[in-house]
């Protein structure tokens, strides 16, 4: 081989003062090189053809598989797999080889022993001489955190089942002798058991605490979101604390726009971070007011909680959000709680990728505020359907997204105007969400269409949900009694039969 | 008077809520263990079923699948009661058949209101 010149140019000389160690000529992008590392990595990877012929293996894969080159020749990837993941198995290949589009899947396969090995890696496609002649997998065993993650959910199950248990005895049985129904109770027993319930509530509580803190950190809290008026939220939960703050020397104060501002939120999770965060508010301010303000910003709500409270100090200030801080509170009887409320507020409004800060005058008052990310329609079902789908290829579960299209939309806005159709799409996803039957599944609307997501649904039962949703829309139309007369369009698109990837659901939703 | 199976393998738990509901005047079956439950079921045809989801002979859900296969029981509402995380298993009850969801702690009003919601569903 010629023996290149080296040139030493003076920039190089500066930027890499040492010498920089060069490959032996003869291990340069060799098949030398590309067989060691293919060997070399833990990663196991597999060459074969959609038909399931077994080309290539590397080290890593026959070690994991145990099968040695005697056994290759009569074995195919689909004795690997687990009859029921068959069909789907090959869905994907041949996917695959159509688009090349390399694709993520998670599986179990067996080995020669019979051992099942949790799988994740990726599907491609490999070109030789630009026509797709063969697919490679390159996947890892996630058999040991599948385990883990398995004794991290059983863990928690059981905390939560052993601890709660027991406290419903408590508190049914000091209610029942409380209430009188095993007997006539004087008053100053009855003060006594009233302070024992309240105990045994807030033990409740602090147990429900620590078990939400554990949750979020494994990553097992699942956020069910919807379209809400955030303003309506917040009004629901500030009246709750009305009553609380007639008694003490403090005014609730409230800042909200006129119209109604539609956020894609957990309703539950966005109620207790306001309980939370208001409830703090509460700790720490003994006269004054507590203001509870909305503000749209163009692609973000902003709530702002701030109060006439004594304040947290700049050290603690910093620590606010971390696990189990807790600042010296109000003099007085109340809870000392545990220090994780702003820990799960935090995690909660990040789940919904929005950000929450804290900011205090020692002495003047306390001010939170956190933002959540609005959304336009597109996105929403771009993000929804995303985190449905992500969801279902990891439970390797199936997803039905029923669409319903109001048909010839624009004629109809000419005729009626946009503020009758809006109202009546409105009133349509209100319609199909009250008809929905489970929690995860989930309407959300467009401007003329209706998306349905079903997770965990196969083809021909969506077929059945959609029977009943159309009869449901049929008649709240035929009430409505709008002339023209306007008509819906239906139809299913299901994961993984009919699209395997995010982009496919979304062309075949957009393709109606 | 409406009829409410009660089935829980606490016997304390199975006291406190039988006595809760009687005051009420719900007339209360009570059964200590799954086998028991089911057989109650099927003898009494109560209006409604409370079933703990964690017991020790047979499982909730086993409770609940038989419950279901079974033509004699099969419309009876079952209400699943439990100490689990919440949005983990709600799903899972509602596709099991279950009509609702009881979180322990309860109060004795989440109680009364989930009974008097059931009843009411079924008429």
């Amino acid at each position: 081989m010629k023996k290149r010149p080296t040139k030493r140019s003076p920039i190089r000389k500066k930027v890499f003062p040492c010498r920089v160690a060069k490959f032996p000529l003869s291990w340069s992008l060799t098949e030398q090189k590309c067989r060691n590392l293919f060997d070399l990595t833990s990663d196991m990877i597999q060459i074969f053809k959609v038909d399931g012929t077994l080309l290539e293996m590397n080290a890593a894969w026959r070690t994991g598989f145990e099968y040695n080159d005697h056994d290759l020749a009569n074995l195919t990837v689909f004795n690997l797999l687990l009859p029921q993941d068959r069909k789907e198995s090959e869905q994907i290949f041949l996917a695959v080889l159509r688009d090349g589009k390399p694709r993520k899947f998670q599986v179990t396969m067996v080995n020669k022993s019979g051992q099942e090995l949790a799988v994740e890696g990726t599907v491609s496609r490999l070109l030789c001489e630009d026509r797709p002649f063969a697919l490679s997998a390159i996947f890892h065993d996630v058999t040991r955190h599948k385990h883990y993650e398995k004794l991290k959910d059983e863990f928690i199950s059981t905390v939560s089942h052993e601890l709660r248990t027991p406290l419903t005895v408590i508190r049914e049985g000091i209610s029942q002798v409380r209430d009188e129904l095993m007997g006539a109770v004087p008053e100053a027993q009855k003060t006594m058991l009233d302070m024992v319930l309240s105990n045994s509530d807030r033990l409740g509580r602090i147990i429900e605490e620590l078990l939400d803190v554990s949750r979020l950190e494994a990553g097992k809290v699942r956020l069910h979101r919807k379209l809400c008026n955030i303003v309506e939220v917040v009004e629901e939960v500030v009246a709750n604390f009305k009553a609380i703050t007639k008694h003490k020397d403090l005014e609730l104060l409230t800042d909200f726009p006129a119209e109604k501002i539609e956020v894609y939120i957990d309703r539950d999770k966005i109620v207790q971070v306001l309980t939370n965060l208001i409830n703090n508010s509460l700790k720490f301010t003994a006269r004054g007011h507590i203001k509870i303000s909305l503000r749209v910003r163009e692609d973000f709500v902003e709530c702002k909680i701030s109060d006439t409270g004594r304040g947290i100090s700049r050290e603690d200030l910093a620590k606010a959000f971390q696990k189990f801080s807790q600042f010296a509170r109000e003099i007085g009887p109340g809870d000392r709680g545990t220090g994780l409320g702003l820990s799960i507020c935090k995690k909660l409004v990040e789940l919904h990728h929005g950000r929450v800060k804290i900011d205090s005058v020692p002495l003047k008052g306390t001010t939170v505020s956190f933002v959540l990310p609005r959304y336009t329609h597109r996105e929403l079902f771009k993000d929804s359907i995303g985190g449905a789908l992500n969801r279902c290829v990891e439970e390797q579960s199936h997803l039905s997204i029923i669409i319903f299209d109001v048909l010839d939309f624009e004629t109809l806005e000419k005729k009626l105007g946009s503020r009758q159709m809006e109202n009546i799409v409105v009133q349509m996803e209100k319609i199909i969400n009250g008809a929905l039957r489970r929690v995860a599944d989930v309407a959300i609307k467009d401007t003329k269409a209706i998306m349905v997501l079903l997770p965990d649904t196969q083809k021909e039962n969506a077929y059945v949900v959609m029977g009943r949703l159309l009869q449901v829309l049929e008649d709240f139309l035929i009430r409505e009694q709008k002339s023209p007369k306007i008509e819906i369009h239906s139809s299913v698109i299901c994961y993984p039969e009919e699209a395997v990837t995010l982009e496919e659901i979304l062309d075949g939703i957009y393709a109606q | 008077m409406q009829t409410i199976l009660v089935i829980d393998d606490e016997p304390h738990i199975l006291l406190m809520v039988a006595q809760r509901l009687k005051a009420n005047h719900y007339d209360v079956i009570t059964a200590l263990s799954g086998e028991q439950g089911l057989k109650r079921a099927r003898q009494d045809h109560p209006d409604m079923v409370l079933l703990d989801h964690v017991m020790a002979d047979m499982d909730g859900d086993e409770v609940l699948e038989r419950l279901q296969k079974d033509a004699a029981t099969r419309n009876i509402p079952v209400v699943m009661s439990t100490a689990d995380v919440k949005e983990v298993k709600i799903e899972d009850y509602l596709k099991r058949g279950a009509v609702d969801c009881l979180y322990k702690p309860f109060t004795p009003e989440d109680l009364l209101l989930k009974v008097q919601k059931v009843l009411a569903r079924k008429s």
